[in-house]
């Protein structure tokens, strides 16, 4: 199990996280999403042990407390991340990028079996075992900073961003990859904004706000939360806004950086946002990070000019919209 | 003479070869002003050798670039620039140690219509503005997001006063509601008279925006016409999409 428990991190007077708890469990995948600048690198960052937390925090893996461990000996332990931008040693080959990968004292027992499996599990890089990294397109050396990272046997795998600039065609070989790495039983930790494929993998979604967890849950409860839809899915706009409201969904914080992320765009009309936090509460499920998170307002953005509906009472009430995801059974 | 019938830029038997491996072959297409104009394929096929090419970073083996009826190749890439051809870069290339305001007024002050450093800078802060960086400007631009870096490239762009704007996977990295800021916001810089060329992974941007897409695979345009034909294509679903991404 990796634990943290109120990891607070500051760049200079910027706060990026603040009081983030999370759990990871382990041979499941843990999603984490979250708007650009929500603060998903640094917190993998702050695992990997590449960015110190505010003392009073704490990283617990298998017990052992890794907030002041140096990130060399974090790989050690058994967590290696794969970092956004991929950071390879661009003038060295497929096979060296792979060997350093193995450098831990546990690792390099392992090295030839391990080196054997990565280029059964990635054809491509076995074609290329003799090229210089930076050569490579860049799926290709997606899956080498992968590759590289599973050479270390983690058991936890931090996944920063890996599709970024892939074509559809490898975002599908990355995405099965991933399932076959969980599948041997190895845990990831995923940042990824492609959303909905995101979500199909997951056993576990946490949203991260302005360095905040807002929203935690199983990845049906977080596609069924009207707020996640609107702000990170882009679903509403597609379904039923485009009858409500002629602009675009502004929700992103993409106009706006210092607006909050999951704070859609109030109608004019709409009704008074209800404040409770539990009982507004999506698909059944109480996060105790959540603050106001201003989610009713935009709960309430169907109903115009009526009361505010209890979240839970959104599947009848939001225009003939059905989430096919929707189980009856999720309400509390 | 390329310059008739509405095509803004003619690219005419592009080629570009590096060491034994030939990253675009005879590529020619053209763009017509006003549009959006998407070039898409796989990873390695050659699509940003092809804006390199067009921005004199790089200089062609044979063929040529036609600019508004003047050709680019054999200029440099500040002379391509005040020709009025912006671009931004899929790894991007803020100046690091400046800040989100300086970044874009040295757009302002040095590209096809220079500006002083004053007018310059408010220039800049109305491009930040619309770029969604309004609160940033004073922030040292080595310490964003690659996400607000790219927003930066986009206002620095846009500073240089392009008729022709450059778009290398612009859209790579936002979330579905972002994106869907970021498509409109493109639109309305081709509403702003500005014509785009884009390359992008996101099929439903291409979709959105672009009037034409050509399709690279290899070094090679393998398909050209409506997002819609072209997307359907067997050769491009096997090359680009795979295998069930047809109907999405």
């Amino acid at each position: 199990m990796l634990r943290l428990e109120h990891i607070s991190v500051w760049y200079g007077k910027h706060e990026a996280l603040h009081d983030v708890s999370l759990e990871a469990a382990p041979g499941r995948t843990t999603v984490i999403l979250g708007a650009n600048g929500a603060g998903k690198t640094t917190l993998l960052k702050t695992i990997g042990g590449l960015i110190r937390a505010r003392p009073g925090g704490r990283i617990l893996f298998e017990g052992k407390s890794l907030e002041e461990v140096p990130s060399h000996r974090v790989v050690a332990h058994g967590i290696a991340l794969v970092p956004e931008g991929r950071r390879l040693f661009g003038e060295m080959t497929v096979i060296d990028n792979l060997r350093l990968g193995a450098y831990t004292e546990h690792a390099r027992a392992d090295e030839e079996k391990q080196l054997e499996r990565m280029l059964t599990l990635f054809p491509r890089l076995a074609e290329r075992r003799n090229q210089m990294a930076k050569t490579m397109s860049g799926g290709e050396q997606q899956m080498l900073a992968i590759a590289r990272a599973l050479m270390s046997e983690p058991k936890f795998l931090l996944l920063d961003e890996p599709s970024l600039g892939l074509s559809p065609r490898l975002v599908k070989d990355l995405f099965s990859v991933i399932r076959k790495i969980t599948q041997g039983g190895q845990a990831v930790v995923l940042v990824e904004q492609n959303v909905h494929q995101s979500l199909r993998l997951a056993d576990h979604v946490y949203v991260l706000e302005n360095g905040r967890i807002v929203r935690s849950g199983s990845p049906v409860e977080i596609e069924e939360d009207k707020v996640i839809q609107q702000a990170y899915l882009g679903i509403e706009s597609e379904r039923e806004m485009s009858k409500q409201y002629e602009a675009p969904v502004t929700g992103g914080g993409f106009y706006n950086p210092t607006a909050r992320n999951l704070n859609p765009p109030a109608p004019k009309s709409a009704a008074q946002p209800v404040k409770a936090n539990g009982a507004g509460n999506p698909g059944g499920f109480y996060n105790p990070f959540a603050r106001s998170v201003s989610s009713e307002k935009g709960d309430a953005a169907p109903q115009a000019g009526k009361p505010a509906p209890r979240r839970v009472e959104r599947p009848k009430s939001s225009g003939g919209f059905v989430n096919p995801l929707a189980r009856p059974g999720s309400d509390r | 003479m390329a310059a008739g019938n509405g095509v803004l830029l003619s690219v005419r038997e592009l080629r570009k070869a590096f060491g034994g491996l030939v990253a675009v072959r005879d590529v020619s297409f053209d763009v017509p002003e006003g549009r959006i104009f998407g070039l898409i394929g796989p990873n390695g096929s050659g699509k940003t050798t092809v804006l390199n090419l067009i921005t004199a970073e790089l200089s062609p083996d044979s063929g040529s670039v036609l600019f508004d009826g003047n050709e680019m190749v054999g200029r440099q890439s500040f002379e391509v620039c005040r020709a009025r051809i912006a671009r931004t870069f899929q790894l991007v290339r803020v100046l690091p140690y400046m800040t989100t305001r300086e970044n874009v007024m040295l757009g302002r002050m040095f590209g096809s219509s220079p500006t002083a450093p004053a007018q310059a800078a408010r220039d800049a802060d109305a491009l930040l503005e619309r770029v969604g960086m309004a609160g940033r400007a004073d922030l040292v631009a080595a310490q964003l997001t690659y996400i607000d870096q790219k927003r930066i490239e986009l206002a620095r762009a846009l500073a240089t006063h392009p008729k022709l704007l450059l778009l290398d996977e612009w859209l790579a990295g936002l979330n579905p509601s972002e994106l869907r800021i970021g498509i409109d916001l493109i639109r309305q810089i081709c509403r702003g008279g500005v014509t785009i060329v884009m390359i992008e992974h996101v099929m439903e941007a291409i979709r959105a925006l672009c009037d034409r897409v050509v399709v690279m695979n290899a070094g090679e345009k393998i398909a050209e016409g409506a997002p819609g034909a072209v997307l359907s294509d067997p050769e491009v679903m096997h090359a680009y999409l795979g295998a069930d991404d047809a109907a999405a």
